[in-house]
């Protein structure tokens, strides 16, 4: 009895290999390490660029917009842990499942029948009783149930493991963070240019010292309550409080 | 008032009237500059980072969901890379604005009567 269009042939259980799990954990390990890693240094820079105090408004701007940027980056970067978890056990899994089918076919042919390429299982010998043809013929139904079960087994396995591996990587394509200024203008463009001031938020402007290359120093508030700071030389205070 | 302790006070008024920004102004343009290269360079590495390796066998669900899986760290990396890159270019621009306002309060403090 062929065991169903669903399940993978014998050939394809005998030649599969589980690397691409175990590749792919350990790729997803290191780029998690990565991602915290670089987020976590550009937010403790920002205390000591270039290895000097940075303090003032613009210093906190740079400080809390970088360390709001490391909390979305470790949970993108758990899920990718999670992933490799997965992906490293479930590698496991399917080498000790697809041994547990091989091992069921292999007990068949010791008893001397002929395991297809579908899993129909066909007694090699001839002749004898008719209790002894039923007999065999019992023989080789339960190994033919035994084999569809290790076989459906290891089909369930790969798929629990992609489904798990599915539900930890999903939404991680959607990452985005919450500091505003996600849309950073060139730095080559003017100050004034360079910060576009979207509907909710409310800008004060003030003076700034005299003799600098910019007439006012404003500080921006979020409808999130998160703030910001830039120079420009028109006052654009105003806002929708 | 004795005419020295006079001079004292307005050099002290002088540089207690700007604004704290440039009182606590400790940082260098270059630190800042030299940072924002740094984070060019992060940049750079999220988003080379994550290649998939050779596909497992069509008929693995796990080969599919692995394929998919990479595809969507691809993605974050791109975001991350991106973020990383304006927070540079962020740190790049304020290194210029620093550098302006650091040289125009230093002719402001020349030119104050002692």
């Amino acid at each position: 009895m062929p065991a169903g269009a669903n399940f993978p042939s014998l050939p394809q259980v005998q030649s599969a290999t589980f690397t691409h799990l175990t590749d792919a954990a350990d790729s997803w390990a290191k780029t998690a390490e990565l991602w915290e890693s670089a987020f976590t240094e550009v937010r403790d820079a920002t205390l000591r660029p270039g290895g000097t105090d940075w303090e003032g408004a613009g210093a906190e701007a740079a400080q809390d917009r970088t360390d709001r940027d490391v909390v979305p980056v470790r949970a993108a970067a758990s899920q990718l842990r999670e992933a490799a978890s997965i992906a490293r056990h479930g590698a496991g899994q399917m080498e000790a499942n697809q041994r547990a089918v091989l091992k069921a076919v292999d007990d068949a042919r010791a008893d001397g029948f002929r395991v297809g390429g579908d899993y129909t299982v066909t007694d090699t010998q001839n002749g004898g009783t008719l209790g002894d043809r039923v007999a065999r013929r019992t023989v080789a139904l339960s190994h033919s149930h035994y084999i569809r079960h290790q076989l459906s087994m290891f089909a369930r396995a790969d798929a629990d493991i992609a489904s798990n591996i599915d539900a930890a990587t999903r939404g991680l394509d959607k990452i985005w963070f919450t500091a505003p200024d996600d849309q950073m203008a060139s730095h080559a463009m003017p100050a004034s240019a360079a910060h576009d001031i979207p509907l909710g938020v409310t800008v004060l402007c003030l003076p700034g010292p005299r003799g600098g290359p910019w007439a006012f120093h404003c500080d921006v508030l979020y409808p999130d309550g998160h703030t910001d700071t830039y120079y420009t030389d028109d006052d654009e205070s105003g806002g929708y409080l | 008032m004795d005419p020295t302790s006079a001079k004292l006070v307005r050099t002290v008024l002088a540089v207690y009237s700007y604004p704290r920004d440039v009182r606590a102004l400790r940082v260098t343009a270059e630190g800042l500059q030299e940072f924002a290269a740094r984070c060019k360079e992060l940049a750079g590495e999220l988003s080379a980072a994550g290649a998939p390796s050779a596909p497992g066998p069509s008929w693995q669900a796990t080969a599919y969901a692995v394929g998919v899986s990479f595809a969507r760290a691809a993605a974050a990396a791109e975001t991350l890379s991106a973020r990383i890159q304006a927070t540079g270019a962020k740190i790049a621009d304020a290194g210029c604005r620093y550098a302006h306002e650091d040289s125009g309060a230093a002719a402001q403090l020349s030119t104050v009567e002692l």
